[in-house]
């Protein structure tokens, strides 16, 4: 089943002590705002929240080119102190670069900084810019944590970190009580997904401790994973995909995500593009050996991606608003991402990170752009015509559009492509075909989007026309930048049959193994042309439908019925979980409190001392039931305590 | 101890207690408390603990009754209302406490005590092996328990003893604005 | 003979200590009593140096007393506790209206008492030690006499409280009576001996349900307690806050020794009453914490469901689940010290300071004091990388390693559920908006105890060796054989 090349070279160690300093060039950011930043201005803390990205980078840059430049397999480690240990149990603080995480440190840090230097011209205007940029380089530090860790433990740190901060900025905004509760959500769905995580990691630690290995190393646990007792690799690799599923919104955990537009745009573009969201895709491919032996878990990544890559494509299609497109776009693109991860192609999963990173981000950052051109617009049937006066913005937004898109020659296209033929490779031939079609809905959507938010006439308020401007150079210059990777970054990873070498998968075969296609090349030649053709259908309807304007719509409503009110409607997941979850949680809450607590004690603690006014009246309120209701529960209490011990007991001697 | 003494004294020890809690006059439950503590020290004498049997009557009989009826006397305290008005919790309160009283009841007739043979020595209960004891091995609770005592007693005063600033207290209570002198 | 006397010394001191307090306090000219808190704060310095410096491990005094790594963890836990909850009182209990020099000393009380608990090997002193601490804290519950809801709460506590002391100490009686013995070790080799003689195995049950609920009521675990949103929410919030944490630890210290150690050979029987009793009261407490509106009482709920997360530890009854206990205490308690020194710091007469909406806007009026209290509650969820976070992760790996797999489930789908509300407070601190009438200044005493209380617990999540080695140390030698 899984062509996957399994033999990961033995690694060859290098101690340095710089890359500490890679998560803590922006925690000290932080410090430095949170002390200094409302005292030294604006000026300040946008340069030094720049540059401690930068320095990061630089540093990141070094170890890349240390794993580069070093024989396959280099790892790169700086071991700082042991940070846990008691008994069996021992996590150090470690930080180790191989050519998995050096890919993922130069898109966090490189993508990032170009986030945060938008972010100087976005927020310009915004009061609490020191907090925010605060919040900013924190979440930074967090993922790089989370990134760098080479172990379980030390990567739960950024996993939670990452969480938090993006409840944070996600209710950066917090007048509007709307986006606090989205940013509760966010990080309550998260939770759920890190009980998995934990869990997980449990389950793995006792297994590898039966073996003889108290350790959560990533190393250890690839290299051990197939010794592991069936249950405990399936039990922990599933549960860590839940976790999975929690930070990277895949089915059933995606809700999140698209609330997580109520941040401010860069906070968007930060969450979806370079951090957050594809820390649970990092994961996988980092513990692909707990997977593989696994194969059943493994399956259920694939499908699990492949469902969400559709289902939120679908989703996508009815949305309204500019950023919740781009978010059921980011949903759907992550289940890309596991679908690859799910047929064993690692690589390629991480490639898509990557092209994703830039392709994403470009488009968050040109719809942030647009917003902020046309004075806080979200809602693409009030735009249209936006190229005339957003020029730059325009462009770099279509050659995003291209790319995730996957026109041929953009990066999009090889990432995608590679995924969609390992899956047919691998004779997942369902997956293949969920994913070809998402691939066309996605080029549909994301020209819906295109063509009503620049093409045309512009529809909403004149007011808003008449003050419509460019973006400031230091939002349009990220967004330059980010295009041409968008456009380029594809070029590493040209597959052979186009005349390639494929050098990405090259240069990450040390880490998650080499994933051979094995499909002859006619036969390559042939996906290349479906998914080719699914997209260009997809742009093509989209033009001529949209090109009238947003009533076309209608077309679909038509044509669908009811199935386009949920599509609008995000299929009303939120109402399943608030009905299934939520809602019977606060009943048993109010039920035991009221029942039990409140009956006992409340009564007299909120109305009666008020309304006495004697302490011998009060008295006489406490000696005539409260208490006397407290100490029958507690006689109720030893009753059932004397039950259960003598049913223990029983139960002892029958066993 | 015979079972010919054993026996009434018993059922007037426990009916007696059960007064103290069933009466709803507080007066008529301090009586009963009075009596059921007599039983005891009557059970303490037939234990050859003649000492106990005398303290039990001076200090608890004696001193402790008279306080609780002298306190009980002073603040005219009246019959008190049960969960009566509640049968349900009244059938809750009587289940748990058949089961509690059950299981004790079928836990202490099986034990094997009524087996073990115990042979007093000759000096049993006197005052001098007792103060050997409390003395002695027991040194560290007599100890601390005079310690506790006394926090019980810096404990009553503090709680009886009328605070100087009590009435002012009230007055700003009443009056919502904060008050910041008092921390400064 | 001189060693014996050496191990005593540092009780000896302490209760020298606690009378001087109250003699002190008497000539105190200072309504503020700044200098009975600072003497107080020092005696429990001098105790907890001195019991370091005479720990020994085999028990004294008739095996009544042991001065052993377990004893003096505990010591350092409560003299520290109740230094903070003094140094948070000063100008807290004049604003209150509390003017009482007892306060110190009887606080001074309860330290004492927990930690006789903690160092007792006998039933009837750790029951004397408990009832020291109770006592000291009955009165300190109701020490704000013009207010109703404080003598409720005293009132309160003080009943349930002796109904639950009178079902321990007739336990105690009753094991007494089939063992023989109230020393811990004594009562643990004769249980072992007698355990199969079926005619007294009721009994002992009986015995081991009536002491497991005096300490039940203590550490308010679920059915025992009802008692602890009503008293956290009614008495001085400088006691809650010794409550919490002290109280507890000292309940968790004698439970500890007392099942581990004594019901050893009861174990198979108490194994599924403790995981039911864990299970049921972490369970409770996080989803009645949901909707709590006041932040005492949602503490408090807190509270009852950290009881349950360290129930997890003491079924699991290892060493290294007895250590991540000890471990757990110390961070719980400078989460909650801290937590409720944020609300003792900014309480004033008159103006609420109890609610969680009276917290409303916090970072932008008081932004030190939100960071904190954020910290406090990112802590008691168990974020990474902060002490709540690696006493849950010791706990549950502990539990799991003792087998209790579905416990360790239950307990982190509840630190989910528990995440709701702790967060709500971080919410309502940074994503509401100040209300005109702003807070006044933390107090600058209160200040430094919820900075010191911050400190420790980012400590306790980064570089928890120090503490994690001296727990596992402090109760390798508790378990017998």
């Amino acid at each position: 089943m899984h062509a996957a090349a399994t033999e990961v070279t033995a690694s060859l160690p290098i101690a340095v002590s710089y890359l500490r300093y890679i998560p803590l060039a922006p925690l000290v950011g932080v410090l430095f705002h949170v002390a200094l930043g409302y005292r030294l201005g604006r000026r300040a803390v946008g340069l030094v929240a720049c540059a401690a990205v930068a320095v990061s980078f630089a540093l990141a840059a070094k170890a890349f080119l240390t794993v580069l430049g070093s024989a396959a397999g280099t790892v790169v480690t700086d071991n700082v102190y042991q940070w846990l240990s008691s008994g069996e149990f021992t996590a150090n603080v470690t930080f180790s670069v191989d050519a998995l995480s050096s890919v993922m440190i130069m898109v966090v840090t490189g993508v990032g900084f170009l986030i945060h230097l938008y972010s100087i011209g976005y927020m310009a205007h915004e009061e609490d810019y020191a907090r925010f940029f605060a919040y900013l380089n924190l979440f930074t530090a967090a993922m790089l944590v989370l990134v760098l860790a080479d172990n379980l433990p030390l990567m739960f740190v950024g996993w939670e970190g990452v969480g938090l901060c993006s409840y944070l900025l996600i209710g950066f905004w917090y007048t509007d009580p709307e986006k606090a509760s989205a940013g509760k959500k966010a990080f309550l769905v998260n939770r759920i997904g890190d009980a998995g995580f934990v869990l997980g990691a449990f389950t793995i630690f006792w297994a590898l401790v039966d073996l003889g290995q108290g350790s959560l190393t990533f190393a250890t646990i690839n290299a051990r994973a197939a010794e592991l007792p069936a249950w405990a690799s399936l039990a922990g690799a599933l549960l860590l995909f839940v976790g999975a599923t929690g930070k990277s919104a895949q089915i059933p955990l995606y809700v999140w995500l698209p609330d997580a537009m109520a941040g401010p745009t860069p906070v968007s573009a930060l969450i979806h593009a370079a951090t957050m969201v594809t820390a649970g895709v990092y994961m996988v491919a980092r513990l692909h050996g707990l997977f593989e032996a696994a194969p059943a878990a493994l399956q259920v990544v694939g499908i699990v991606g492949a469902a969400t890559a559709l289902l939120a494509a679908t989703i996508g299609i009815a949305q309204t608003d500019i950023k919740k497109v781009l978010a059921y776009s980011t949903v759907s693109q992550l289940g890309y991402m596991f679908l690859a991860l799910g047929v064993g192609a690692y690589g390629a999963g991480i490639f898509h990170v990557m092209t994703h990173a830039f392709f994403k981000a470009l488009l968050f950052l040109g719809a942030g752009s647009v917003i902020h051109g046309l004075h806080d617009e979200q809602d693409i049937r009030r735009m249209g015509g936006v190229a005339q006066k957003m020029p730059i913005t325009h462009a770099t937004f279509a050659l995003g559009v291209l790319a995730i898109a996957g026109v041929p020659g953009l990066s999009g296209f090889f990432s995608k492509d590679e995924i969609l033929a390992s899956a047919y490779a691998g004779g997942h031939f369902g997956l293949w075909i969920c994913g070809v079609l998402g691939a066309s809905i996605t080029a549909f959507y994301m020209t819906r989007l295109y063509v009503l938010t620049f093409r045309g006439k512009f529809r909403g308020d004149h007011h808003k026309w008449d003050h419509a401007h460019e973006s400031p150079i230091q939002m349009t210059l990220p967004l330059m930048v980010l295009a041409a990777l968008a456009v380029v970054g594809g070029y590493v990873g040209v597959p052979e049959v186009l005349g390639g070498n494929n050098a990405f998968a090259e240069y990450l075969a040390p880490s998650v193994g080499h994933h051979q296609l094995g499909l002859a090349a006619g036969t390559e030649l042939m996906l290349m042309g479906i998914s080719v053709a699914a997209a260009l259908t997809g742009i093509g309807l989209a033009w001529v439908m949209y090109s009238k304007g947003p009533d076309a719509d209608l077309i679909l409503k038509n044509k669908l019925g009811g199935l386009y009110q949920q599509m609008r409607e995000a299929y009303n997941i939120d109402a399943v979980y608030d009905a299934l979850v939520v809602q019977p949680l606060m009943r048993a809450s109010d039920a035991l409190w009221h029942s039990v607590d409140v009956r006992v004690i409340d009564g007299v603690a909120n109305g009666t001392a008020a309304a006495v006014n004697s302490a011998g009246e009060g008295w006489r309120r406490w000696s005539t039931g409260n208490v006397q209701h407290y100490m029958l529960t507690v006689l109720v209490g030893v009753a059932a305590l004397i039950l259960a011990l003598t049913l223990s007991s029983l139960i002892g001697v029958a066993g | 101890m015979s079972p010919l003494a054993f026996y009434p004294l018993a059922f007037v020890c426990i009916a007696s207690a059960m007064g103290v809690v069933l009466s709803r006059n507080p007066v008529r439950s301090a009586l009963s408390l009075v009596a059921s503590l007599f039983c005891l020290a009557v059970f303490y004498v037939f234990l050859q603990a003649h000492l106990v049997a005398a303290l039990q009557i001076i200090v608890y009989a004696g001193a402790v009754m008279v306080l609780f009826l002298f306190v009980i006397t002073l603040l005219n305290l009246e019959s008190d209302r049960g969960l009566g008005e509640k049968p349900v919790l009244s059938a809750i309160g009587f289940g748990a406490g058949a089961i509690v009283a059950g299981g004790l009841i079928a836990a202490l007739s099986r034990t094997s005590l009524g087996a073990r043979a115990v042979t007093l020595v000759p000096t049993f209960g006197t005052t001098k092996v007792l103060a050997r004891q409390l003395f002695g091995d027991y040194l560290v609770a007599f100890e601390l328990t005079s310690m506790l005592l006394l926090v019980a007693v810096v404990g009553a005063v503090v709680l009886a003893k009328r605070d100087g600033s009590y009435e002012g207290d009230e007055q700003e209570a009443a009056v919502p604005a904060r008050s910041e002198e008092a921390s400064h | 003979m001189t060693q014996a006397i050496n191990s005593g010394l540092p009780l000896i001191v302490a209760c020298s200590w606690a009378l001087l307090l109250i003699v002190v306090e008497m000539f105190s000219g200072d309504r503020r009593f700044v200098g009975v808190a600072w003497m107080g704060v020092i005696g429990l310095a001098v105790t907890a140096a001195m019991s370091v410096h005479y720990a020994s491990v085999p028990a004294v005094y008739g095996n009544a007393l042991a001065l052993d790594g377990y004893a003096v963890y505990f010591n350092l836990l409560a003299c520290t506790l109740g230094a903070a909850a003094m140094l948070l009182s000063i100008d807290y209990l004049g604003d209150a209206g509390i003017v009482r020099g007892e306060y110190y000393s009887l606080m001074f009380f309860a330290v004492i008492g927990v930690v006789i608990m903690a160092a007792a090997t006998d039933l009837i002193v750790m029951f004397i030690g408990l009832e020291t601490m109770s006592m000291a804290v009955y009165v300190l519950a109701g020490i704000r006499k013009s207010d109703l809801r404080s003598n409720e709460a005293a009132l309160k506590y003080f009943l349930l409280g002796a109904l639950a002391s009178a079902l321990l100490l007739y336990g105690v009686a009753l094991l007494y009576t089939i063992t023989g013995s109230t020393v811990l070790a004594d009562v643990s080799k004769a249980l072992s001996d007698t355990q199969h003689a079926g005619a007294d195995h009721l009994v002992l049950l009986l015995a081991t349900g009536l002491v497991l609920i005096g300490f039940g009521f203590k550490i308010a675990a679920v059915p025992f307690h009802l008692w602890a949103p009503d008293v956290y929410e009614g008495a001085p919030t400088t006691v809650t806050a010794f409550m919490a944490t002290a109280v507890k630890a000292g309940g968790f210290a004698a439970l500890m020794r007392t099942v581990l150690v004594a019901l050893a050979p009861m174990r198979a029987e108490l194994a599924p009453v403790l995981w039911g009793a864990a299970a049921v009261t972490m369970t409770l407490g996080n989803v009645v914490a949901l909707r709590q509106t006041s932040l005492k009482r949602m503490l408090a709920y807190s509270s009852i469901a950290h009881t349950g997360y360290l129930l997890v530890g003491v079924t699991a009854g290892t060493n290294e689940a007895g250590s991540s206990v000890l471990f757990y205490l110390a961070a719980y308690g400078a989460m909650n010290i801290g937590a409720f020194g944020v609300m003792a710091a900014l309480a004033r007469r008159g103006r609420g300071c109890e609610k969680i909406s009276d917290f409303s806007g916090l970072a932008q009026t008081h932004p030190a004091m939100a960071c904190a209290m954020a910290l406090f509650m990112l802590s008691l969820t168990g974020i990474p990388p902060l002490g709540g976070f690696v006493g849950k992760l010791y706990v549950f790996t502990a539990a799991m390693h003792a087998g209790l797999v579905w416990l360790v489930v239950i307990a982190a789908l509840n630190s989910v559920v528990s995440a709701a509300y702790y967060l709500g407070v971080v919410r309502t601190m940074y994503f509401d908006n100040a209300p005109a009438d702003v807070l006044p200044p933390a107090r600058p005493y209160a200040a430094v105890v919820v900075a010191v209380a911050a400190v420790v617990t980012i400590l306790l999540g980064v570089a928890p060796s120090p503490v994690l080695g001296s727990a596992a140390r402090a109760f390798s030698k508790v378990l017998l054989g």
